[in-house]
């Protein structure tokens, strides 16, 4: 697990208590606009608009915390035919397997297949 | 004024300062809360990669009889390494310090790995490299740790402000390098090429590509001559696949003996890239493109000055993640891009017949040959 995915799990950890607090607040909100409508007294309305801007911030905290994405990767392998010009692809590299090095024979010529490059790709929409 | 008032003017002023010794108070608690998150995440990267460096090590045991204290003895040695410290020599009096930091650095080098290859059941070629790079990164993430440790507890001492402030204001810069170093064991447990290998792509493709002949004149280090449009060009790179940079300035100095008058040296390294640039940009210019601890790019200097060598240099840009991390496919595609730019540039600057050297600079993990 990156430095990266560890922040999002203890970021994770607060989604609850946001959740459970924003609800609370817009509960809260809520009951002081209906207090306000049977009273008319202008403190009501002003504690609910407090109690709502507030549930506001936690709401967007914790859409933030939803909106979190820790990248993901895979690795590519690349092997080419140089006599013949075959070429695939295969996801994954396995320990000891490096760039120029043979890995079997062409599907199509025979002749050597070499790793001619080995890198990462970002699976999906990360940061 | 009345008494009424005056009281409620000291209780204004005490209220304000109240507030102010609060909200200096919240500001520290949030700042040694921050730090020790970040403090906690490094000392989770350290042990996860001395865990798998030990791992690594353990592998080597697989199907081989060995009892319980040697593993115990393996890991309390990998554990001892991480530990180990590299000291540099004194800039007191400045005259010859390069010839001292090459020669510590060399010791250290030779040590290392008779002291790897010593704690194995059998001889592992290239692999060494690798796990020797392990136990690097290892130590710099524990030395981090231990550095950034020191500080918090000192701050937290001694109650001060200003220390946490320092620290705090430098934990974004070291933890992306604790990201690197995080990511880069990764690419060094499984041997596979990191950003920082985009020199030694280039070298690679120009020898593989021309069917240059390889020797190995210096240690880690490989020299190849081929032929690019009537020039003879000498290609010197790190000697892979395993997670080495090699000896450029030595294999450069015997290059030079060997082949005689040289029209231009190209060097082609990583460099990093500044915020806004683009991954994988190109950007040319004059002089060495090398880092590390500065030895071998004034060897390198050194040598061209002394006979008049023209210096190229060719910079890959990268961030310090994707230097370290396993290369990704922008900075492949850059560093084909680079070869094209390489021929281009030993066409345009030297004439035919020519002698030119090109040096793959970087970590060839990965990477044969």
């Amino acid at each position: 697990m990156s430095i990266e995915e560890r922040v999002y799990e203890v970021k994770k950890k607060w989604l609850p208590i946001y959740m459970l607090l924003f609800i609370a607040l817009i509960i809260l909100g809520i009951f002081f606009i209906l207090l306000y409508s049977g009273t008319r007294k202008d403190e009501y309305l002003n504690i609910s608009m407090f109690t709502l801007l507030f549930s506001g911030i936690l709401g967007f905290n914790a859409f933030k915390l939803f909106k979190i994405n820790p990248p993901k990767y895979k690795i590519i392998k690349v092997l080419e035919c140089e006599s013949c010009g075959y070429r695939r692809t295969e996801e994954g590299a396995r320990k000891g397997e490096y760039i120029y090095k043979e890995v079997g024979t062409c599907p199509q010529c025979g002749k050597e297949l070499l790793i001619t490059a080995i890198y990462r790709e970002k699976i999906g929409k990360g940061p | 004024m009345d008494g009424q008032n005056i009281i409620n003017t000291l209780l204004f002023f005490l209220f304000l300062l109240f507030f102010a010794y609060i909200s200096r108070e919240l500001e520290t608690w949030r700042m040694i809360s921050e730090i020790e998150a970040y403090l906690s995440m490094f000392k989770i990267a350290r042990d996860r990669a001395l865990s798998v460096t030990v791992n690594t090590f353990k592998e080597h045991f697989k199907g081989k009889k060995v009892d319980y204290s040697k593993l115990r003895e393996v890991e309390d040695r990998v554990k001892d390494l991480t530990e180990m410290t590299i000291i540099q020599p004194t800039s007191l009096d400045p005259f010859g310090i390069v010839k001292k930091i090459k020669h510590i650095l060399l010791t250290t080098e030779e040590v290392l790995e008779r002291e790897v290859k010593n704690m194995l059941p059998e001889n592992i070629d290239y692999e060494l490299k690798n796990l020797i790079d392990l136990i690097d990164a290892t130590r710099i993430l524990n030395y981090i740790y231990k550095v950034i440790n020191h500080y918090y507890r000192i701050a937290r001492k001694f109650k001060s402000l200003w220390l946490l402030m320092q620290i705090y204001s430098l934990l974004p810069f070291i933890t992306e390098d604790v990201r690197a170093l995080e990511s880069s064991i990764e690419a060094f447990n499984k041997g596979l090429p990191v950003g920082d290998s985009v020199g030694p792509i280039v070298a690679s493709t120009l020898i593989h590509e021309n069917k240059g002949s390889i020797t190995q004149p210096i240690k880690d280090t490989i020299v190849s001559k081929i032929d690019i449009n009537g020039r003879e060009v000498i290609v010197i790179k790190a000697k892979g696949p395993g997670g080495t940079t090699g000896r450029l300035d030595d294999a450069l100095n015997w290059v030079i003996k060997e082949y005689g008058p040289i029209s231009m040296i190209i060097t082609v390294d990583a460099a990093l890239k500044l915020e806004g640039e683009e991954s994988g940009s190109i950007s040319q210019g004059f002089g060495v493109a090398i880092g590390g601890t500065g030895v071998e790019k004034f060897n390198i200097e050194e040598i061209a000055t002394a006979n008049k060598i023209p210096l190229y240099a060719l910079l890959i840009k990268m961030s310090e993640i994707e230097a370290l991390s396993v290369i990704n496919k922008k900075l492949y595609e850059s560093a084909k891009r680079a070869v094209n730019i390489v021929k281009r540039v030993i066409a345009e600057r030297s004439s035919e017949g020519s002698k030119v050297i090109v040096v793959g600079v970087g970590n060839t993990v990965g990477i044969c040959p």
